[in-house]
Order: C-alpha cells, then structure tokens, then sequence
C-alpha cells in the first residue's frame, strides 16, 4: 500500500472547509467523552485491584509510545524494547536502593541509561536496518534478560532489587495519578514534536533517506536522536514499573514481554498513539487478562466452549489471552492492518475536530515499516 | 473497495460498542463487590454474628474463657457482661460437627481495635466473614518449572472437605504467581486484600519477594511458607517458615548421607556443591560447604545461572563429568536439574544427587530424571524434605475424598493444611490476624504430617526436622520414597 | 597424562559439545536458511513446526489422549507430515495474502503463528515437561567430561545429509531454480509459466519438513515442555543462520557448529562472578560483528 501514512491524531484531512466544529460541537464531543474520563480518573482509582491493573496500563502505554518513536520516525522494527524498560528499571532501584539517590533523580537517571543503551543500538542502526536490526535487537533484548539482568550485585537476592516508593506516593491511587500525569505529559511532548522541524525532518527521514539528506536533513543525527529519544522513554517507564511493583527481577524482561509489546503496538495499531494507548490497555492486565477473570459470561465461554468449540477448561485458562493475542494479531495483520486504531478512526478524527466519515481512510500497518536494505 | 471496507469497519465497531457496553455494565458491578472486599467495610464485616457476643481470652492462653457484650461498639466489652464458657472451646473440639456451644463458635469476632471507629483500610479482619474463612496461597502454575495446577486445586480443597474452623469454612484460594517474584508479588498483594493469611507455594525467590513486601507487612497479613532462604527475612514480624530453611538442613543433609553411606567419597575424589549463583542461596551454599568442612569432606564449588539455558546445562555436565564426582549436592532451578541430570549421567558416571529439595512436585522430578537416565542406570537422588514420600501418608490422606489416587503434591498441601488447621486454632476463636500472629509465635506443634514447629517472638524460623527422599526408578515410573524416621539437624 | 586431561577438558570437550551442540541449532536454522532464500523472510514459527511434529511423535509413541500406540518410525512420519502440513497451512493463510506486503508484515506474522502454535499446545498438554524417547540409546563417546550420544551423533548425520540434499536441490534441479526465481524475480517467474502458489507451497512445505525433522530429533535431548523449540533453539539457529551466510545451507551447518562453540567457551572465558550469562553475551557480539562486517555472512553471497 502507500507509503504515506500519518499518525491518527495529527491534522484534520484536507477538504474539511468549515475550519474546525462550532461550540456546540465541541461541547458534544466533551459530554460523550465524560465516561470515559470518569472512567480513568474515578472508577479505576477506586478499586484497589483496578489501580493496580490501571497503573500497568499506564506503563506499558509509555512503552508503546516509546517504541512508536521508533517505528513512526526511523521505519524499524525493535523487539528488545523490553530491554531498554528493564535497564531504566533497574538504574531506577540501583541508585535508589544501594546508593540512597533520591527518588527524582532515580528516575532521571532510568532516562537518562534508557536513553544510552537505546544510542547503542542506535549506532548499530546506522550500519544494519530492517529485519536484520530486529534480529540484533530481538538478541540484545535477550542478551540483557540473561547477562546484565542476572547479574547478583545488580539483582541483589532472587526476589530482585528493591525500589520503594517515597511516603507520599505509596497509597495506590496516589501513584497511579502520578504515573497517568506522566503520561499525559509524554503523550503531549510526542504530539508536539510531530508538528516542529525535528519532528518533520523525522518523518522526512522514514520516507526516504536519500531525499532527507538532499534537502539537508542530517540523516545520522536524527536517527540517533530518535532512537535515544525512545529508550529515554522506555526508561522513564522502566522506572515507574519498578516502583509500582517494588521489586526489580531480570526475569521479568524476557523474550514474552517483547512479544507483548509488538501485540500491543501492532493490534493497537501502527504510527498511532490513540492505537498505543488502546493496544497497551489491551494487552496489560487491566485488558483481555481482566476481561476473562472477571466478566463471568467470558469466563464461562471460554471455559465450558462455544457451539462446536471445545473450551479451554478451568486449568488451562490462563493461557486464553495468549491465545486471543496471537489471534489478533494474525487479524490485524491479514485484514486490519491498521489495527484498532484504524478501525475506530472514523470516531478518533470527528472527536479531534474533523467530520465524521468512513471514508478518508489511510491504511497503517506494518507495511509502512522499511524492509531491509541489507541485501543477501 | 472503499464500500467493502467501511462496510468491515462499521461491522467492526458495532462488535467493539458491544463488548465496551458489556464491559461497562460487568465492570461496575466488579468494582462495587472489589470495593466491599478490600476492606472499605471492615466495621461492616467485624459484627457478622449480629448478636454483639464477643469472645474474651482473660488469661491469655490463646483460648476464649468468657463471652461477653458489646453492645456500644466501642471495641471494649461491656463491663458486666461477660460469663465464662464452659470449656467447649479448649483443644480442637470447636472444629468438626456442630458445636452446640456458646458464641465464639457461632462466628462472633472482635471489632477491630482503636474503639468504636470503622477502619476504612483493610481491616485486620480481612478475608474472615460469618462463615468463611479465605487463606490464599500463590504458586507457580505457569512459568519455567510449574507444579502440577490440576493436583495443586485438587490439594487445596481436600484437607477441608466437611470442616469447620469456628463454625467457618475455609477455603484455600490459589493464585499463579508464574515462577516469578513480581508475578508472587502481584498475586500476594492481591491475596492480602482478601484472604486472612497469605501462604508461599514453592520457588524460593518468589517466596522470599513477598516475605519482604511491604504491602503485605503495613496490613499485618501473616506469610507462612515452607522454610527457603533466610536472606531478608529474619526480621520480618509477619513472616513464617514452617519447616527448616536451606540454612538449617545442611546438618540434616550431611546426618543423612552419614545413614546412607555416602558422606564418604574415595581418596582424590570430592563433593560438588552446585547453586544457582543468586544471593538467596547463598546461605545454603555457605552453610552447606561450611558442614562438609566441618567433616573433613573435600568439595568443589560450581555456580550456575538463575535460568540456565542448554548451553549452561552442558557446560555443568561437562564440569560435573570431568571431576567424576560421586555426590553432587543441587540447588537451583527444576528444569535446570532436569536437563543437568540428563547430560551428566551415563554408563560409567552416575553420581548420587543430594540436597534439600529440587521440586515441580518432587515425583515430578523423579518421572522426568528416571525417564531420562533410562540408558544411564536409572536416577539416584536423595534429597531431604520437609513432608514424607507417597509410602508413609496417613490413611486420613488416602482415604479422603472417596479414596482416589492421589499424588505428591496434594500430600504436601494436606500436610500445610493440617499445620494451617492448627495455627487457626490457636487463634482461640479471635479471628484478627494479629491475634493469629501473636498465638503462632508462641506455638509449639507436635509432628504431624508435617515435623513439628517450634516458634518463639523473636525467632519465626519454626522447623525441627526433615524427611529423607530416596529416588526409586522402579516404582511406576520414578517416585520418591521415604528413607527412615525424622532427621534432626 | 594430566597436562592431556587438562587439555581435554579445557579445549576438546567444549570444542566437540559445543560443535555437537551447534548442530542441534544448524538444522533449526536449515530451515530459516530455506524460507529466507525462497521468500526473504525470517520465519519465527519454524521452531513451532519442530514442537508441534515432536508432540505428534510423542502422542503416537505413547498413545496418549486415546490415540493408538505405533511403531516409533511409524510415529515419526506421523510426526513429520505434521510438521509439514502445519508449514502449509502458515503458507495458504499467512504467507500467501501476505506476499505482496512489505517482507516485515510476514515476519511479525510468523511470531504470530508461533504464539498461536504454543498457546494451542499449553492448552492441549499444559506445561509441565514430558520425556521423548531417542530413536537411539547410548553413547558414542563418554571419556572424561566428554560425552557423546549416539542421538546426537543422528542429529549431525542428519544436518549434514539434509544440508547436502537441498543444496543440491537448488543447484541442480529445475524446481530448485523455480524456487530461486521466484524469490528474486516474483513477476517475471510467473510471467514465464511457473506457479508462484505452487513454489511457495513448496518452499514452505520443505521448510515445515526440515523444521519438524529438528524438533523430533531434539526433543530427547532436551527438556520437552510446549514451545521448547522456540525456547532453546530458535535465537540461535537465527545466529547460525545469518552467521553462516542467510541464502547459504551449508552455511546453516558451518554457523551452527561456530554458534555452538562460541556458546561454550563464552561460558568458559567469561566468569559468571563478573557478568553471568557469558555464552549469550559472546553469541550476541558474534551477531553483532558478522552483521556490520559482512552481512551475507560466512558464505553468503551477495543479492
């Protein structure tokens, strides 16, 4: 398909003559928007086990906009992105456990190792890209789980390392507002960068190389921007994971967590951040996971089976939601290529401002990442 | 194919309205029964009896003496109200059976303390209402060395099939914590909204990362497991080990290779003492090199990964080969053991295996090492453990629940079952976790099923002994059996 | 004598068990070889061909679930053509309407079928590990901290005939350069008559065979749980296979054999009291090297 995509949320497509809805749209769009901001901000805080399920989701949300940095704005596929969440996680509890640095700057620091080992692998997507940088980065990912991660002084005691919240933050709730700010204000950073030179020449760049450096865009540096740019985000929620579970473990970050995320990011919808946000409450615990252990009608289908469908039975439940995600994702990417997100654009583009329509559609999808140009 | 598509779309997100609009109905009447759970009505679940008795311990016995009123709700029983029971309640009579007796079976339980205000947090009457009592128990069910899930469910309920503790029934709840400690941290946390006690399954990281959480520690949920490490958790008010640590059986170890023959190796030849190479064996590990010192026994240590791969198996194998050693001394992951066992053993080398327990369920281990080892004369492994093999159940175990077969992993829990029943009982009927706490750290237990328990206020390390394991290939298709009596350290 | 013992085991025993070991992760990485020289794509479910044909042999030799019990051999092929009707299923679903796609799509699809493919076997056998029994018992070598099964030496026997076999195949036969062709040159191959469907089918079916070759060949070897292929062997053999040379079969064993040996003296060279994990670390950089020095690898050529 075209190459052309843009994000979900960028500017209203061309022909919209009116120049933006009236007052009254506005106000419409506010109302029927309520629910859902009740829903963040009261109901989830309100239930202990919500806050809980809720603050992954803030989380892996990071994590997805982190890798759409990557994916939107270089053109390439990482899947070891666990790796960059688990070094700023554990750089968050090392310094404030063994060092006794304060909370503030723990997390800075997470950003700032996030941010480094993201420039590594960003110099070695200088030389390798496509589905050779996603092997090396698939491995580095894995690398880190079984080297850096199992290292004792790092992981101090099987149970991992230590990161307690400071006093203010410990009630749950609190917490959860204080990461969901965060997000907010990471969500607002990423939009704006699409509208300023830096994010132009990005896109520039995911275009066609060659072009970008014609018109002077200095190709080396943005990359390695946009890649430092990701991990210092994947830090920054490496942290945060850290300090909501108080326990740092290696084996968190495995091989299954980047595959996660690529659901995530994938189902959700590519070079989307509404498809991000949608993927990450999907694929977290406050998603398919709850959905199945609470919702009792769920429950019981997939339990006891549907028609001719044999259900999975009461022990083999827990593996239903690796099972539905894989059936996603091979959904998404055989008909829906743009994800959810794409689906459900028709809403996002009329609450942004625009018409409301089914038509104007911009497919997404993994297509719009570069193949290789590793040639064999 | 703009019409085909927007077609697909609308298709689409008339499914997606739905399952919102569903999810919105099931989530608020999710959120109000979580909401009521976690502790929101601790004033309202303290007076289930409804007929203000409150049940009095006046000499601190752990059991109730007097009943008496509270009517005022102050916390404090009402002067002149109490009369002193007539001994239904000593002993374990008030289980089993109606008790016909006065009120602290009947389900009464103290207010929570601080007079006459409701708790808003999670009261320290968690997980106990009129009839029931929840202790939830997280273990690895998934993950890189699962136990058995069908057996572990089965296990849980069938000490408790027609029992009642105070006129409730109790109702072990499992969780998955997936082999890994913030997986047991996320089921612990869980639990301690909800269940009374919380009980660590197996896996010594993930038991040693809720032994230390301090979500656990603030609502003063008591944490009872099987003794592991001790790294961390000496000091923890909440915590329980119920047999004896890694630590405390390396005595027991060596006492058990003096009865079986093999402390002794020949000359030139040496123990190995293989762990995984993470702080929370490292108490084992010292306390084991420093017995064998101790006897004068030479030995080699070996470290290997937490989550050892194939590489990792064959590069052991190839260490342990190379030393010819008669008894090699493991602990670390299951799958890892596996896969070592296999690769080592052959013809001419086959070493006996020893420690203080590699589990999946330890005849899962036997199965899979036995099957493995076919063509390399058979597994030998004696391994210590803190409940006796298949051979030595009581006939209560084989007899409950219609006598079905049962395996190694529902005797375990029937044997944590029957010290957890005991626990519950001294609580006296004053069912408030710090209640339970303060009973148990003075609980001296007779051997059961379980080795008895000793513990003191300042040392919650309660085991005394150990069962010694011996592999038997030839029974089915690999189990454990028990070899000899109770060994002490 | 002692200096010989020393030597043994510092140098040979890793030297061997690391080549033997190796061959484990060359065959795997035949197959990727195949799918990469036939399609371009990087398939992350052929370890899944391999657990899903290793389970089939295991549940005839068995006889669990009420299936019957068969011959082993006879098991085997049932194992096998498992294995490579699951490979032609991936091929008529997902590879198929995926072929115009960018090769990336393909990719991400294929880590999908693999977690479809573990998620179906936990949900059939749960995860605890089961025992497969080798096709032969007993030990070749077995000196000192050496040790050789003659299960393993199958393994190697069969990479190296099995590598032979299909680069012959692609030399020399029409088929074979059918296949080439259409990799390189989809719109004029079927310009000039042959079927594109019917060569991927091929392709991928050759893939799926080789694949469940590997799996009912490892699974005695190692611990045999649901997704153990994918687990244990499949990073690897994507090293091997890009070490070796992605478009080369031989290379697939040549990098099998260097991965695996590089994989045991990591573990020796790197003490796990510095960083453990040293046999992935030095894996990685192996990786990591032959991708920025000569991407084709060992004895890949170039487009």
């Amino acid at each position: 398909m075209t190459a052309t995509a843009e994000t979900a949320v960028a500017a209203p497509p061309a022909g919209h003559a009116k120049g933006g809805p009236s007052l009254a749209g506005w106000l419409v769009r506010g109302v029927l928007l309520l629910p859902l901001v009740y829903f963040f901000l009261s109901v989830i805080p309100g239930s202990a086990d919500l806050t809980e399920r809720g603050t992954e989701w803030v989380v892996f949300a990071l994590v997805g906009i982190s890798l759409n940095i990557i994916i939107g704005y270089t053109g390439q596929l990482s899947l070891g992105h666990q790796g960059f969440v688990g070094v700023g996680a554990f750089a968050a509890a090392y310094s404030l456990t063994v060092h006794q640095v304060p909370f503030a700057l723990s997390i800075i620091l997470a950003i700032v190792v996030g941010g480094l080992f993201a420039m590594l692998i960003g110099f070695a997507a200088l030389r390798i890209t496509g589905l050779y940088l996603s092997l090396i980065t698939l491995v580095f990912g894995i690398t880190l789980e079984q080297s850096l991660f199992q290292q004792p002084d790092l992981t101090n005691g099987g149970a991992g390392q230590p990161a307690y919240k400071p006093d203010a933050l410990i009630e749950p709730s609190r917490y959860y507002f204080f990461c969901l700010a965060i997000l907010v204000v990471i969500v607002f950073i990423d939009w704006r960068l699409t509208s300023t030179k830096a994010g132009r020449a990005l896109f520039a760049l995911r275009e066609n190389e060659r072009v970008a450096a014609a018109f002077g865009i200095n190709v080396t540096a943005y990359k390695l921007l946009a890649f430092v740019m990701s991990g210092a985000i994947a830090g920054l929620a490496g942290a945060l994971f850290a300090f909501k579970s108080e326990q740092v473990t290696g084996e968190d970050y495995d091989f299954f967590l980047a595959l996660t995320f690529v659901l995530m990011v994938v189902v959700g919808g590519l070079n989307s951040r509404f498809g991000v946000l949608v993927g990450a409450f999907l694929f977290s615990r406050i998603g398919l996971d709850y959905a199945i252990e609470r919702f009792h009608w769920i429950h019981e289908l997939l339990v006891e089976g549907f028609l001719f469908v044999p259900g999975f039975g009461e022990e083999r439940i827990q593996f239903a939601p690796r099972l539905i995600g894989a059936f996603l994702l091979l959904l998404t990417l055989l008909q829906f290529p743009g994800g959810i997100a794409q689906q459900l654009r028709p809403f996002t583009r009329w609450f942004a401002g625009g018409p409301f329509s089914f038509k104007h559609d911009v497919d997404g999808g993994p297509g719009t990442v570069e193949g290789s140009s590793v040639r064999a | 194919m703009t019409t085909r598509r927007s077609r697909l779309s609308r298709a689409w997100m008339a499914g997606l309205a739905f399952v919102l609009l569903t999810a919105g109905c099931g989530l608020k009447s999710d959120t109000y029964d979580s909401v009521k759970a976690s502790g929101g009505g601790g004033g309202g679940l303290g007076l289930g009896g409804g007929n203000g008795q409150v049940a009095v311990d006046t000499d601190g016995d752990g059991v109730a003496d007097a009943v008496g009123t509270d009517a005022d709700g102050d916390g404090v029983v009402d002067p002149g109200t109490t009369t002193t029971t007539g001994g239904n309640t000593t002993g374990g009579n008030t289980t089993g059976g109606p008790s016909g007796g006065p009120a602290p079976s009947g389900g009464a339980t103290t207010p929570p303390p601080g007079g006459g205000q409701t708790p808003t947090g999670p009261g320290t009457t968690t997980g106990v209402t009129a009839d029931k009592i929840t202790i939830g128990i997280h273990a690895p069910l998934t993950g890189a060395s699962p136990l058995p899930q069908a057996s572990f469910e089965r296990g849980a309920k069938n000490y408790w099939i027609g029992k009642k503790i105070y006129g409730r029934e109790v109702v072990l709840k499992v969780m998955d914590d997936r082999y890994k400690p913030s997986g047991a941290i996320a089921a612990c946390q869980a639990m301690a909204r909800d269940s009374f006690i919380v009980v660590g399954g197996a896996g010594t990281d993930q038991i040693q990362a809720c032994g230390q959480d301090r979500t656990l520690q603030r609502t003063n949920t008591p944490y009872i497991s099987a003794g592991v490490t001790e790294n961390g958790l000496r000091n923890v008010k909440t915590y329980f080990a119920a047999s004896l640590t890694y630590k405390e059986q390396a005595p027991v170890v060596i006492k058990m290779a003096k009865s079986q023959n093999f402390l002794n190796v020949p000359a030139g030849r040496k123990w190995a003492v293989v762990t995984s190479d993470t702080p929370n064996f490292k108490d084992a590990r010292d306390a084991m090199t420093a017995e064998l010192t101790k006897n004068n026994i030479p030995y080699d240590v070996h470290l290997v990964p937490k989550s050892g791969n194939d590489g990792d198996a064959l590069t052991l194998s190839g260490k342990l080969r190379q030393g010819r050693y008669p008894v090699v001394y493991f602990l670390g992951q299951p799958t890892f053991f596996l896969k070592v066992v296999r690769q080592t053993q052959d013809a001419t080398y086959k070493p006996i295996w020893t420690g203080v327990g590699v589990s999946m369920g330890v005849n899962t281990v036997a199965q899979v090492a036995c099957q493995g080892t076919r063509d390399s004369g058979g597994y030998d492994g004696r391994f210590l453990s803190p409940f006796p093999g298949l051979d030595r159940a009581p006939k209560a175990f084989k007899d409950s629940d219609g006598g079905r077969a049962k395996d190694d992993i529902e005797l375990t829990l029937w044997g944590f079952s029957e010290f957890l029943e005991k626990a519950l009982l001294r609580t006296g009927g004053v069912l408030t976790r710090e209640n339970f706490i303060a009973k148990l750290e003075t609980a001296n237990f007779p051997n059961g099923v379980f080795p008895g328990v000793r513990y003191s206020p300042t040392d919650h390390f309660g085991g005394t002994a150990a069962y010694a394991l011996k592999s038997d290939c030839n029974k089915g298709q690999g189990e454990y059996v028990t070899v000899g009596g109770l060994l002490y350290p | 004598m002692l200096l010989a013992a020393e030597f043994n085991a510092d140098v040979l025993t890793p030297l061997v068990s690391g080549a033997i070991q190796g061959s484990l992760y060359g065959l795997l990485g035949l197959g990727l070889v195949l799918l990469y020289k036939g399609n371009r794509i990087f398939n992350f479910a052929q370890g899944e061909f391999g657990t899903v044909a290793a389970l089939l042999t295991y549940a005839f030799v068995v006889g669990s679930g009420g299936l019957p019990e068969l011959p082993y051999l006879v098991a085997v092929l049932i194992g096998l053509v498992g294995g490579t009707l699951m490979a032609l299923l991936t091929e008529r679903v997902v590879a198929r309407p995926l072929f115009h796609q960018p090769k990336v799509t393909t990719v991400v699809a294929t880590a999908g079928v693999a977690l479809l493919a573990i998620s179906i076997e936990l949900l059939f056998i749960g995860a605890n590990p089961l025992t497969a029994r080798p096709a032969i018992e007993g030990n070749l070598i077995s000196s000192g901290s050496l040790q050789v099964t003659y299960q393993q030496v199958l393994i190697v026997l069969a990479l190296a005939v099995l590598a032979l076999a299909s680069a012959l195949f692609f030399k020399k036969t029409q088929t074979g350069l059918a296949i080439l062709a259409v990799s390189q040159e989809p719109t004029a191959t079927s310009l000039v008559g042959i079927s594109v469907n019917r060569v991927s089918a091929l392709t991928w079916g050759m893939a799926g065979f080789l694949g469940a070759a590997a799996g009912i060949l490892l699974a005695p070897t190692t611990l045999f749980a649901p997704g153990f292929m994918t687990g244990a062997a499949l990073i690897p053999a994507f090293t091997a296979a890009v070490f070796g040379g992605i478009t080369s079969l031989p290379g697939a064993f040549l990098g099998g054999v260097v991965i695996g040996i590089v994989e045991q003296f990591g573990n020796k060279w790197v003490p796990t009291t510095f960083i453990p994990g040293g046999n992935r670390i030095l894996v990685f950089l192996t990786l990591l090297i032959i991708l920025v020095v000569k991407p084709s690898g060992l004895l890949g050529k170039e487009a």
